[in-house]
């Protein structure tokens, strides 16, 4: 589990972001303004460090210290990666955060989803190591009229095709929900989902959009053998079983 | 200036000539053989006469076509005094103090006024950038308990909204550069618009048509996401009612690149706007029929974005049919980019 530090001085905001990210697999540790009032950037700094943190989340307005001072510093001492988070959405703060060696800036208010993305993928380019890995292999058991029948597929992210024997190439969209199918295995994604994933990568599908690329990716799946595969729950959504 | 008016006004010295001229004469008529000198007499009165005050006019008209020209020539009408030479009677002296109490004046109250207009500035962005932190929690508290949402998530995207528009609104008519212009790539800066308004859109079923955007203009980010960001919400306020697939909005964005810029097109279906309104569209407070029927409007959008878009040098055009569409095009031009680079 990766920890993240927030240092925050909103002390709403810095409770409900931290209650936010665990629900969602981190550890949170928020720096409560209390353990450093009166102190020095620098003793900041070297409470951070010990913390040992994966990720900061830094607020650049800090009551009596300047959070850019702090990410410099920080930043200078420790390899741990920094995302600012300020309410001054502008190019020149922004410009100012990375020149002081933020890897990321998010402006307030923030769409909770939209920070856990930006941090994912801080975390995946700090941590290469750590990322899932490229591939994702499948394993189905389908049952059909009584009969049990198994069949296996891996779906190859960076190169966008599945092979099974032979190879298919999937176009971005399908790709995409493919693999929310795959993550998800065995439980039913509804459409909303599905959607609300694929705009969240930027890949702005409508409904009848959506049934087109689902129809095409059975088809292409089909093409190397691989056959009900995913299937669809009316007034429910997909399954890959 | 008139000769025969300036006689007018200075109508004591034709009265005194008159009667001098007329006593004289009277004195002459009763010297015998006076005849001559009457006659002498007259012509010598009446010469000195029009021959003074025409002097004396020509030269009050030459002072004034002189300051009169300055004055016209003049960009900034209060720094008169500073454009004055000529002080040469007394009176014109006078003139030219008055001048110099009327330019102190005006620039302690212009001053005042900047002050006053900047201080005002600061204080929206201060408060702006304040009420963003309870947004923020809000926001945050939202995503912790769904189950409390009951539409709020989207009245808050709302008031968001609204306070962004008031950060730009003084920013827009502030005096002082506060922005960065650097190479802003459009699509990024278009898919952070529509993940802004991915709520709305959804909600509508909207179909997006993205195309040709991996362009770069120079720009700045913010402000430019917030123009687009406006133009997007007309496009979600003047849409058409769900046709039959279910689809609310087709939004189609996207550039061309011509000899001289770079445009940005982003294209609805909605109910476009009235031929006979369309030359008013980015007047402020201006909401036109479709607007006012809708009550959402506000009519500040378009000229908020007209406004920002002078300010960053670029230029912006609206066409629209009625019952078809309408069609914002940014317009970045090459040679303010090039400028950019230079500098």
């Amino acid at each position: 589990m990766k920890k993240i530090g927030i240092l925050e001085d909103d002390e709403a905001m810095g409770k409900e972001l931290s209650y936010y990210l665990e629900s969602n697999g981190y550890e949170a540790r928020w720096i409560e303004p209390a353990e450093y009032a009166g102190k020095k950037a620098e003793e900041l700094v070297k409470l951070l460090i010990d913390e040992n943190l994966h990720l900061l989340l830094l607020d650049v307005g800090l009551p009596g210290i300047n959070g850019l001072h702090v990410c410099k510093e920080f930043r200078k001492a420790s390899e741990c990666p920094v995302i600012m988070i300020t309410s001054k959405n502008d190019d020149l703060t922004e410009l100012m955060a990375i020149n002081n060696g933020a890897d990321d800036f998010v402006a307030k208010p923030f769409n909770p989803q939209i920070l856990i993305a930006h941090m994912e993928s801080v975390i995946k380019r700090t941590y290469k190591t750590a990322v899932s890995s490229d591939e994702l292999h499948v394993i189905q058991e389908i049952e059909n009229d009584g009969e049990k029948r198994r069949q296996e597929f891996t779906l190859e992210l960076s190169k966008g095709r599945v092979v099974a024997g032979s190879a298919v190439e999937l176009s971005k969209n399908e790709l995409q929900i493919l693999k929310i199918l795959v993550e998800n295995q065995g439980n039913i994604v509804s459409r909303d989902d599905i959607m609300n994933e694929l705009w969240d990568n930027c890949m702005f599908v409508d409904d009848n959009t959506l049934t087109v690329n689902m129809t095409r990716l059975k088809g292409k799946l089909e093409e190397i053998g691989i056959t009900g595969a995913i299937v669809t729950k009316r007034g429910m959504g997909y399954q890959l079983q | 200036m008139k000769y025969g008016r300036w006689l007018k006004d200075h109508g004591i010295w034709a009265l005194l000539y008159l009667f001098s001229l007329g006593s004289i004469e009277i004195f002459l008529m009763t010297l015998p053989n006076s005849r001559f000198l009457m006659g002498y007499t007259f012509l010598a009165l009446t010469g000195c006469f029009f021959a003074g005050t025409y002097y004396e006019y020509r030269r009050a008209n030459a002072y004034f076509r002189e300051v009169q020209d300055t004055m016209a020539a003049l960009a900034d009408k209060y720094l008169f005094y500073e454009m004055i030479e000529r002080e040469e009677t007394q009176e014109e002296e006078k003139i030219k103090d008055l001048f110099y109490q009327v330019e102190t004046d005006t620039i302690t109250r212009l001053e005042e006024l900047k002050r006053n207009s900047a201080e005002y500035r600061d204080f929206v962005e201060t408060w702006v950038h304040e009420i963003k932190v309870p947004i923020a929690v809000i926001k945050m508290i939202l995503a912790n308990h769904k189950e409390a949402d009951f539409g709020i998530s989207g009245e808050v995207d709302r008031i968001e909204k609204y306070v962004e528009q008031a950060l730009f609104y003084a920013r827009s008519s502030a005096v002082s550069k506060d922005y960065l212009v650097s190479a802003t790539n459009l699509q990024r800066t278009v898919e952070q618009v529509i993940l802004a308004h991915k709520r709305q859109l959804r909600e509508m079923n909207a179909r997006m048509n993205l195309h040709d955007l991996e362009q770069e203009v120079y720009s700045d980010g913010k402000w430019l996401q917030f123009m687009i960001g406006q133009v997007i919400d007309n496009s979600i306020k003047y849409s058409r009612p769900k046709d039959e697939n279910g689809c609310g909005l087709v939004l189609e964005i996207f550039a061309t690149n011509t000899e001289n810029a770079i445009q940005l097109h982003v294209r609805d279906n909605g109910v476009g706007i009235k031929a006979n309104e369309l030359d008013r569209v980015f007047d402020k407070g201006f909401t036109g029929q479709n607007g006012r029927s809708g009550a959402k409007s506000t009519g500040i959008g378009l000229y908020l974005c007209k406004k920002l878009c002078a300010k960053l040098e670029h230029g912006i055009s609206l066409t629209s049919k009625e019952g078809e569409g309408t069609e914002v095009i940014f317009v970045f031009p090459k040679s303010s980019m090039t400028k950019v680079v230079e500098s």
